[in-house]
């Protein structure tokens, strides 16, 4: 018999009908009776102080509600940092400018209309006088010696430093036989989800005020917008509709989400803001380019002893997640392999540019990209297989990490085998024709971080309640921002099955900060492990209500009981049983009150702790993915063109839930990176962004895309729910540097500046022929 | 981003085109609508009246015969184009590039006659009416001063990247314009561009495309397309090439060659041609051909490719689509 019935199914997602038959209503799709549409002026100056906004023409205009400006909202700024020590908590951003603009794109004031072209309209009648500063648009600009401040608080125009030192590093080079060392950059990239941002918010004259918002983290707007508009929290309403992808970028509360409200206070109406494609891409949270210097001791055999990295990192114009994408960037090396020792400077940089935040392989792709590369140089100067040198430096199950991450799963290896036997390494490797190549890389990746970094004292870190209804249906309430991955039937499947009742037995209510429990959002890959460890431990204990009755109902010992297709059994007498249905009534009879349960997650307690970010020596995680990536590519020599021909993408996911949801993230999150690797492109020039379009920012289409093998690798952790872990941001961090390799196989040039185009490839080859 | 507004009209039959245009100052034809469309959005074009031709039936057909040649209206549809069979086994070329043009959608509604005409385009002018009018100087485009493509540059520079004109030139087409009076005019697709960017076509605003004809090509004619762009689909050309080559007793009697996106319009490369015309078709000879083209073109630079990578491209997309028609013209 099978172990399970509802999970470790390829189920189809309970909101897929809506999707596809277009039923499924996003924020942008709501339509409240006299609702308002609300423009954002924005800066057409880099950097520059505000002397004046005249905002009476504007005003005046017929149709024109509302108009506001930095007047209009409180002297809290925000940022996704807000419960950190000092120096980490530094929120530099205002919904809109107060005193400066710094970047071409930074919001100004904001018109609420009876239609858009009125609106729009009203933007061009709002003057604003600006006393220009200089504008520095590289952390190299930024951090001259004579350059003024972006911010005041920052000098040099250092957004923040994170540096740590593990083990003994110095010893570490000194053993070691071989140094390598070597540079790399990785640019901007946009999130390019395709639902732009959207927000309706109604304050209504009792002053409370509900939003719908395209988010991936509503509880943390709420916040944002009821410190921002000056009301307590409570008053502050943010439902989260369908997302159409978010990315990382939806973690911020831009500021549509904030100058909605603000606006429908004014007006005494709702209001609709949607952001157009061309505002995403100047005025949305990127993922941080960096340069890297990066260097790596080794032994004769191939055992890494000691890593000297230096990350440098163009912030833009606001802070963001900064201590965290810097602290990331660093920690994240310490895995998959044992690093020796470890030395880490991330230096981010303000420029006057959109500022950079938390994007899907967050902190873990620019590192990923240096690592894997470096470890294929090392194995080819030392002749080592470059799978062996990847097995041997691997962390083990069971094993702390020098950075303290307890690894309590890995299936590294099992992940790595599978991926080259997919690929057909050993007939292929560095015996495909000239042209053709592989390559592979592998990854880790944390589960959730385990750090509450917006509040000081959150109840749990995710918490789930559960209804229990008389036909024997639950509904179960989650905070858990479902923004396209399909967490909320994850989490359904999840309830099911220790509840022992079909998945169309769950019905979710899901991320509406008035209705469901608070969970911090969808980010760091945490909803799977967090929300459903929160799903299954509420289930749990609606479970043990039930066996209360059921046990007085069916004479029988509590321990005794088992649920299992919708009913409650005497575990070994399956003629005496009673259905969950009854069971309910049973309990409303005998109780009189309502049958509800609730379960709340939080790391076990070896696991976070103080957000000491300057100490390397924290576990962030309660547990780790793994993976690795085997690519095939042709390169034409000729014309510099890489066709990707295969990626096998293994994935250790712990546990699959729904294998098929497994798979869709990895084939999904490849697009990304895919994308990073060899196309994508963020132009700006003198602070102006050039890509402004899907046409000019060459996202992959569906035709560039390679055939995609996933393979799922269960390693079941003991900490995961049913021992699942994340598969969200962990499935796309390898695929980059086995893109790289791959190339390198195929023609013979180490390519260390992202994206990888024809033009660099061709003028490699040259250079390479050239030397010859 | 929405439309600006505008007023529509519907001629019915191909006299009530030239009326229209005639009664109607400020007005635009719209074919298929995929390059204009986005234009208005962006306000690049802000036309008074829209001219919708699409209900003109006549006007959509692919027809072939032996003796007449083809014969494409001007709103024949890039997807029928590149699917016709006798295109596919004539005109090759053609078929391959309509087949290239941005994607199966877009393809399903533009037209051959939107293709020839679209404009050259930039990256400082092909953007939204918000961020033009952000930005602190004007271009020659919009009627300034000074070009930012080139710094010094006395004219605009912008890039012309259709992908049908080159394999239209390679075989030889020629192009139906009806003027104000009504008049038919046949001119060489290669009169058809003023090889200037600010204004690419000898459009009149009264002026229409009726029809492209192209002759059959004599026995032992193939022709071929290839196009690099930075994405398979939903991109214009980097780079787009097209050779027609005539082999008859073993030697070149005739040779079309063209490319697309290196300048401000399409470009025949006579050169290339002259090399191989005469001659049996070595190897050796299309690298010489291959090179004759190198020379002769002289890119822009275009968003995050450059001028050198360009022409690099030039010369293997030329070796290549000779090296194609000529595997099968034997
Ligand atoms: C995302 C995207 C990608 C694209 N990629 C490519 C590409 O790869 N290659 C490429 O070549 N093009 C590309 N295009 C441009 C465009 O889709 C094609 O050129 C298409 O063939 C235009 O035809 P249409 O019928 O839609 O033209 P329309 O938009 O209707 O018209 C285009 C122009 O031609 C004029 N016009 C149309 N018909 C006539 C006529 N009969 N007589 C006189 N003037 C006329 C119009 O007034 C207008 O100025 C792309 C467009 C988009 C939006
Ligand atoms: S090429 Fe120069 S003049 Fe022409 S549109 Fe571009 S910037 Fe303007």
């Amino acid at each position: 018999m099978e172990k399970y019935s509802v999970i470790g199914k390829r189920l189809p997602r309970l909101d897929s009908v809506a999707k596809v038959t277009g039923d499924a209503k996003y924020a942008g799709d709501f339509f409240l009776p006299g609702m308002l549409h609300g423009k954002i002026l924005r800066s057409t100056v880099p950097h520059a102080k505000i002397l004046n906004i005249d905002t009476s023409r504007a005003e005046k205009l017929p149709g024109v509600r509302a108009v506001a400006t930095g007047k209009d909202i409180s002297d809290i700024p925000h940022g996704f940092i807000r419960a950190a020590p000092a120096p980490f908590f530094l929120r530099d951003k205002f919904s809109l400018a107060k005193e400066k603009v710094r970047f071409i794109g930074d919001e100004i004031a904001a018109v609420a209309a009876v239609d858009e072209d009125t609106a729009m309209e009203a933007l061009d009648l709002i003057k604003v006088d600006y006393e220009e500063l200089p504008a520095y648009f590289s952390p190299q600009e930024s951090m001259a010696l004579d350059a003024v401040r972006i911010h005041d608080h920052a000098e040099s125009n250092v957004s923040v430093v994170i540096s740590f030192h593990l083990g003994n590093i110095e010893q570490g080079f000194a053993e070691s036989d071989f140094v390598f060392e070597d540079n790399y950059s990785t640019q901007y990239i946009l999130a390019s989800y395709i639902e732009p941002h959207a927000a309706v918010a109604d304050f209504s004259q009792s002053g409370n005020v509900t939003l719908w918002l395209s988010t991936q983290t509503p509880f943390y707007d709420r916040t944002n917008i009821a410190e921002t508009l000056g009301i307590p929290e409570s008053k502050v309403r943010v439902i989260k509709p369908p997302v159409g992808g978010g990315f990382g970028a939806k973690t911020e509360t831009h500021t549509l989400f904030t100058a909605s409200a603000v606006l429908s206070r004014k007006a005494g109406r709702p209001v609709k803001i949607i952001y157009s494609r061309e505002e995403e891409f100047t005025s949305t949270a990127h993922r941080h380019g960096v340069t890297v210097n990066h260097k790596i001791g080794v032994k004769k055999d191939g055992t890494i002893k000691a890593v000297d990295s230096k990350f440098f990192a163009d912030g833009g114009a606001y802070n963001s997640h900064s201590a965290i994408s810097m602290f990331i960037m660093g920690t994240l090396q310490n895995g998959p392999y044992n690093m020796g020792s470890f030395k880490y400077e991330g230096i981010r940089v303000y420029t006057n540019k959109p500022f950079a935040g938390g994007v899907r392989g967050h902190g873990a792709i620019q590192p990923r990209f240096v690592i894997e590369t470096m470890m294929d140089s090392i194995s080819e100067k030392l002749d080592i297989d470059p799978i062996e040198i990847r097995k041997m430096n691997a962390v083990k199950a069971g094993q702390t990490t020098i950075s303290k991450f307890k690894i309590r799963s890995c299936g590294h290896t099992e992940a790595l085998d599978k991926a080259v036997e997919e690929i057909g390494w050993k007939d292929k490797w560095r015996k495909l024709p000239d042209g053709k190549g592989v390559g592979l890389a592998s990854m880790f990746f944390a589960s959730g971080a385990a750090f509450s970094f917006f509040y000081d004292n959150p109840p749990s870190f995710s918490g789930v309640k559960i209804n229990a209804e008389t036909d024997g249906n639950f509904t179960l309430f989650t905070g858990t921002s479902d923004i396209g991955q399909g967490s909320e039937t994850t989490l359904a499947q999840i309830a099911a099955e220790e509840l022992g009742v079909g998945l169309n037995k769950i019905s979710v209510i899901a991320s509406d900060t008035a209705t469901t429990p608070l969970d911090m959002g969808s980010y760091s890959s945490r909803v799977t492990v967090f929300g459903g460890g929160a799903a299954k431990i509420a289930a749990y204990n609606m479970k043990m209500k039930l066996f209360d009755i059921a046990a007085d109902m069916l004479e029988a010992n509590k321990d005794d009981l088992e649920a299992k297709n919708e009913r409650i059994y005497v575990k070994g007498t399956p003629e005496k049983s009673v259905s969950i249905a009854d069971t309910v009534i049973g309990y409303y009879n005998k109780m009189k009150e309502h049958l509800t349960s609730s379960g709340d997650y939080n790391p076990p307690a070896d696991v976070g702790g103080e957000m000491r970010l300057d100490l390397g020596e924290v576990n962030i995680s309660p547990t780790f993915s793994f993976g690795t990536h085997a690519t095939e590519v042709d390169v034409d020599k000729e014309t510099g063109e890489v066709k990707v021909q295969k990626i096998a993408a293994a994935h250790d996911c712990g546990f699959a839930i729904n294998p098929m949801a497994v798979e869709g993230q990895i084939e999904g999150s490849i697009q990304m990176t895919f994308g990073q690797a060899l196309l994508e492109d963020y132009r700006m020039e003198k602070g102006w962004s050039i890509t402004n379009s899907f046409i000019d920012y060459k996202m992959a289409t569906s035709e560039d895309m390679p055939y995609i093998k996933p393979i799922i690798v269960e390693s079941i952790d003991s900490e995961g729910p049913f021992g699942a872990k994340e598969a969200s941001e962990g499935t796309n961090v390898a695929t980059i540097p086995s893109i790289a390799n791959a190339i390198y196989d195929a023609v013979g040039i180490r390519m260390k500046d992202l994206p990888i185009t024809p033009e660099k490839i061709l003028r490699a080859l040259e250079k390479k022929e050239g030397g010859k | 981003m929405r439309l600006p507004k505008f007023e529509y009209l519907e001629p019915k039959n191909v006299k009530e085109i030239t009326s229209l245009l005639k009664k109607n100052e400020d007005a635009i034809l719209i074919a298929g609508g995929t390059d204009i469309l986005p234009k208005m959005k962006q306000r690049i074009v802000t036309p008074k009246y829209v001219i919708n031709i699409t209900k003109i039936e006549d006007l959509k057909k692919i027809e072939f015969a032996e003796k007449k040649g083809l014969t494409l209206g001007s709103l024949a549809t890039l997807d029928n184009i590149s699917k016709s069979k006798p295109v596919i086994e004539k005109f090759t070329a053609l078929a391959q590039a309509a087949g290239r043009v941005a994607s199966p959608q877009l393809r399903n509604m533009g037209t051959i006659g939107g293709n020839i005409s679209i404009e050259s385009m930039c990256m400082y002018f092909n953007q939204s009416h918000e961020w033009r009018k952000g930005r602190p100087h004007l271009c020659f485009k919009l009627g300034g001063d000074r070009c930012f493509v080139a710094k010094g540059s006395k004219d605009c520079l912008a890039l012309f990247q259709a992908d049908t004109p080159p394999a239209l030139i390679a075989l030889g087409a020629q192009v139906t314009i009806v003027g104000a009076t009504g008049k038919e005019k046949i001119i060489n697709i290669e009169d058809f561009y003023t090889q200037k960017s600010k204004k690419v076509n000898i459009l009149k605003p009264t002026d229409f495309v009726k029809q492209i004809h192209i002759p059959t090509p004599p026995k032992g004619t193939k022709s071929c397309y290839l196009k690099m762009a930075q994405r398979a689909a939903i991109d214009y050309p980097i780079a787009g090439a097209a050779a027609c080559i005539t082999v008859s007793g073993g030697k070149c009697k005739n040779a079309g060659i063209a490319v697309t996106a290196v300048g401000s319009g399409p470009l025949r490369l006579k050169e290339a041609e002259e090399v191989l015309i005469g001659n049996s078709i070595t190897d050796e000879l299309i690298e010489k051909a291959a090179d004759a083209a190198y020379e002769k073109v002289r890119p822009m630079p275009h968003f995050n490719i450059s001028a050198w990578y360009k022409r690099k491209l030039i010369r293997v997309l030329v070796k290549r689509s000779i090296k194609q028609a000529c595997s099968k013209a034997k």
